[in-house]
């Protein structure tokens, strides 16, 4: 006799059988400019989706609003199961964000970044080894010789490293990364999808936004295409590799 | 990149390119509004006849409807008139040092891509250097104190005048000679260490002066006060001593004028150590241990302390009143005044757009769990601490200087001043901050908080408010109780908690501070 077991919930889906991102009909408006207009989105957990698409699309707005610093203006905005605008305090303990800017306080040293991050997120209590989590990390991203040293003169490159170690040392359910890539060097772009994928093979949904292309392909498990604030295409991410890929994803851009 | 140096006109120094690039600049930090344009140039023009005709005619007319009255006063201003014109010298060139040479028209950042002629940035320096509070209330106070010593007298009046004329502008641009001249031996090899051996030696020469009794020999022997004479004895305009006091003091003006901008071309070609430093040493972890509000209090007061403009600002806010107090006695009364000045100086350092401390990094803040609320506490505490700080040092330099133990009622109304002082300008920051956030850097020694004209409506409007409050208890010194400056004290810390309590409301909301965040982080 086996014992009777729980209702079987999705591949990639929360156990009340949401996605664990799931964007429905959201608008956001800076003055006269609608940034996202109406748009729908959903991602499950363990999955890396990237959002593609040209300039003013709504990528970066779309991430700021899941990152909850932004505020919509009508629809929602889930993450695992947390409407964003609702309880964004409880949003923003599920969420690691890698703003599209620098992100990084000018007068403060990684390690401080750190320690203000691990304090906020209550890392003390449910991640006591946050600070070798912390020390590993800068050494993956080649930062640990600079950990004390204040931001300021930091290279972009290094920047966006730095970014991208802030929003994932706390291994969050889902990973908000705004062109992590830009201006990175080869081994910091490794370094970073390797760590993207580090956290999809532990449940992780990752939301990465970019303009290179074969990188979105060799990372993301989908692809969402964004225009003019509305997604106007989504498919397997491989679907878009090489020039026939290519040539789909200007279709899509050109409407 | 680390300590850049900034770019320079091609066509040598510029002084050819004042003509073009300074309309072109002060029209581009004016901003887009056409209406604003249309009115700067009034507006400063009318700012400028004001403080210096308008005023000295007031305080004539007002002198001269109490004669009796004013006696006292008008003999205490005419004593201490040479001193204050040396003290204005000094403190001018102490300003210029403090912003590294002087405010600048055009961000460094920005004049990367758009090089500005060092005429023209010198020019921009210059004119820009009403922005400073010190300066601007001293200038004031020259001019008012024209209408104090020669009323009555209209041959007086006009000499007094033309003089007081004369030496603000050579003293403003001798001091920003200096200034930039400061800044230059600062970019040597051991410049910077020179140069604060000097700063220490002057304040240790003060004290010196003050413990052995001379600084009032030392006051009394300044070249100041025979330039001073001069003017009073001289009975015509015509007359040929007084005529050439003045052309000489105009004389200085433009040769320091013209012979500053070598300077400030060879400064342009040199990197900034001073921020190489700064951005390059490695600094000791911070301690983890307090309250959620202590560490980010810990980390606003070392962003503070590892900024090169509010670094400077704050030595400068702090040495130079300290010294001043010390060296000139102030009865007590004066003593209430003081905490207004030296707390809207604070506030103008950076406490009127105090998100720009986390620069770009405000969005990746917002985007951590904390209650909004947590990270203006810190803000509004560090604020608080920093003008209470500097507050005190001077009001306690100045109370020892003064050697009279206070009345009951004085020592009240001092401590109500600073109080009042305090609560005033963090209120009014914490209000500006949410409401007008700016982008600013705060990184490069010249840089400000908030562009050109914004900072002067700030400092009009912060000087204004905690000076009524100052004479209030100024006034309220000399009240038959101590309970009168006590009761005095409730309007203004109600009145600041509406406004904090205001900005906390504000900040809670996420509209307000998606809109500060983005702003300060320039994205």
């Amino acid at each position: 006799m086996t014992a009777p077991s729980a209702p079987a919930v999705p591949a990639g889906r929360e156990p009340d059988g949401r996605p664990r991102v799931e964007v429905r009909d959201l608008v956001v408006e800076f003055g006269q400019v609608r940034a996202v207009d109406s748009l729908d989105l959903e991602a499950g957990a363990g999955q890396v989706l990237a959002l593609v698409g040209g300039n003013g699309a709504g990528k970066s707005t779309t991430l700021r609003v899941l990152a909850g610093v932004v505020p919509p203006r009508t629809g929602r905005a889930r993450v695992a199961g947390v409407d964003v605008a609702a309880d964004p305090l409880a949003a923003k303990h599920l969420t690691g964000y890698c703003p599209d800017v620098a992100g990084l306080v000018p007068g403060a040293t990684p390690w401080e970044h750190l320690v203000l991050a691990a304090r906020l997120r209550r890392l003390d209590g449910s991640m006591p080894s946050w600070r070798e989590r912390g020390e590993q990390l800068l050494a993956r991203f080649e930062l640990a010789d600079v950990a004390h040293r204040v931001t300021a003169g930091f290279s972009h490159g290094m920047s966006r490293r730095l970014s991208v170690v802030l929003a994932a040392f706390h291994r969050p359910p889902v990973l908000l990364l705004d062109e992590p890539f830009d201006g990175v060097d080869p081994l910091g772009v490794d370094a970073t999808v390797e760590i993207m994928r580090d956290l999809r093979d532990t449940g992780s949904t990752v939301l990465v936004s970019t303009h290179l292309l074969d990188l979105a392909v060799a990372v993301a498990d989908d692809a969402v295409v964004l225009r003019g604030g509305r997604v106007v295409g989504r498919c397997p991410a491989e679907d878009l590799r090489g020039a026939a890929g290519l040539r789909r994803y200007r279709e899509m851009l050109t409407g | 990149m680390i300590g850049h140096p900034s770019p320079v006109t091609r066509g040598g120094l510029g002084l050819s390119a004042v003509r073009h690039e300074l309309p072109a600049l002060l029209a581009f930090r004016l901003g887009a509004g056409e209406r604003r344009r249309r009115w700067a140039v009034p507006t400063a023009v009318g700012a400028t006849a004001v403080v210096t005709l308008g005023l000295p005619l007031v305080v004539t007319w007002a002198v001269g409807s109490a004669p009796g009255a004013a006696d006292p006063v008008r003999e205490t201003v005419t004593l201490v008139l040479p001193t204050a014109w040396s003290f204005f010298l000094v403190s001018a060139f102490v300003a210029a040092v403090g912003a590294a040479g002087g405010r600048e028209l055009l961000p460094r950042a920005q004049a990367q891509v758009f090089p500005v002629a060092p005429a023209t940035d010198h020019v921009g320096a210059l004119l820009l250097t009403p922005l400073n509070l010190a300066w601007s209330l001293q200038a004031a106070g020259l001019f008012a104190a024209v209408g104090v010593v020669a009323a009555g007298s209209p041959g007086v009046w006009v000499r007094l005048w033309l003089g007081t004329v004369a030496w603000v502008a050579a003293a403003t641009c001798v001091a920003q000679l200096a200034g930039w001249a400061t800044e230059l031996a600062r970019t040597v090899t051991g410049g910077a260490l020179l140069i604060r051996l000097a700063g220490l030696a002057a304040v240790a020469a003060a004290a010196w002066a003050v413990v052995s009794g001379r600084a009032g020999r030392i006051v009394d022997s300044l070249p100041t006060v025979e330039l001073y004479l001069l003017i009073l004895r001289r009975v015509t305009l015509l007359d040929p001593a007084f005529a050439a006091t003045v052309l000489a003091l105009a004389g200085v003006a433009a040769l320091a004028t013209v012979g500053a901008v070598p300077l400030v071309a060879v400064l342009a070609r040199r990197p900034t150590p001073a921020q190489a430093r700064l951005e390059t040493t490695p600094r000791p972890p911070m301690p983890e241990d307090g309250a959620d509000v202590a560490l980010l209090a810990r980390l606003d007061r070392r962003l503070v302390s590892r900024s090169a403009p509010l670094r400077r600002g704050l030595a400068v806010l702090t040495a130079l009143p300290v010294v001043a107090a010390a060296l000139v006695p102030l009865p007590w009364a004066g003593i209430a005044v003081l905490p207004a000045l030296i707390a809207s100086a604070t506030g103008l350092l950076y406490g009127v757009n105090a998100f720009a401390l986390d620069g770009s990094g405000a969005v990746w803040r917002d985007s951590l769990p904390q209650r909004p609320r947590l990270w203006l506490d810190a803000r509004v505490l560090v604020l608080a601490q920093l003008s209470a700080l500097c507050v005190v040092a001077v009001v306690v330099s100045a109370a020892l200087r003064n050697g009279t133990a206070p009345t009951a009622t004085q020592a009240t109304a001092v401590v109500a001043a600073c109080v009042v002082s305090v609560v005033q300008v963090v209120g009014r920051c914490a209000a500006w901050s949410v409401r007008r956030p700016y982008a600013a850097p705060l990184r490069g020694s010249r840089d400000a908080p908030a562009p050109p004209v914004a900072l002067a409506g700030y400092s009009v409007r912060l000087a204004t408010a905690t000076t009524l409050s100052g004479i209030l208890f100024a006034l309220a010194g000399s009240a038959p109780t101590p309970a009168v400056p006590a009761v005095l004290t409730l309007p203004f810390l109600l009145s600041a908690a509406w406004s904090l309590r205001r900005a906390f409301e504000a900040f809670e909301r996420p509209v307000v501070r998606s809109r500060v965040t983005a702003v300060v982080s320039g994205s």
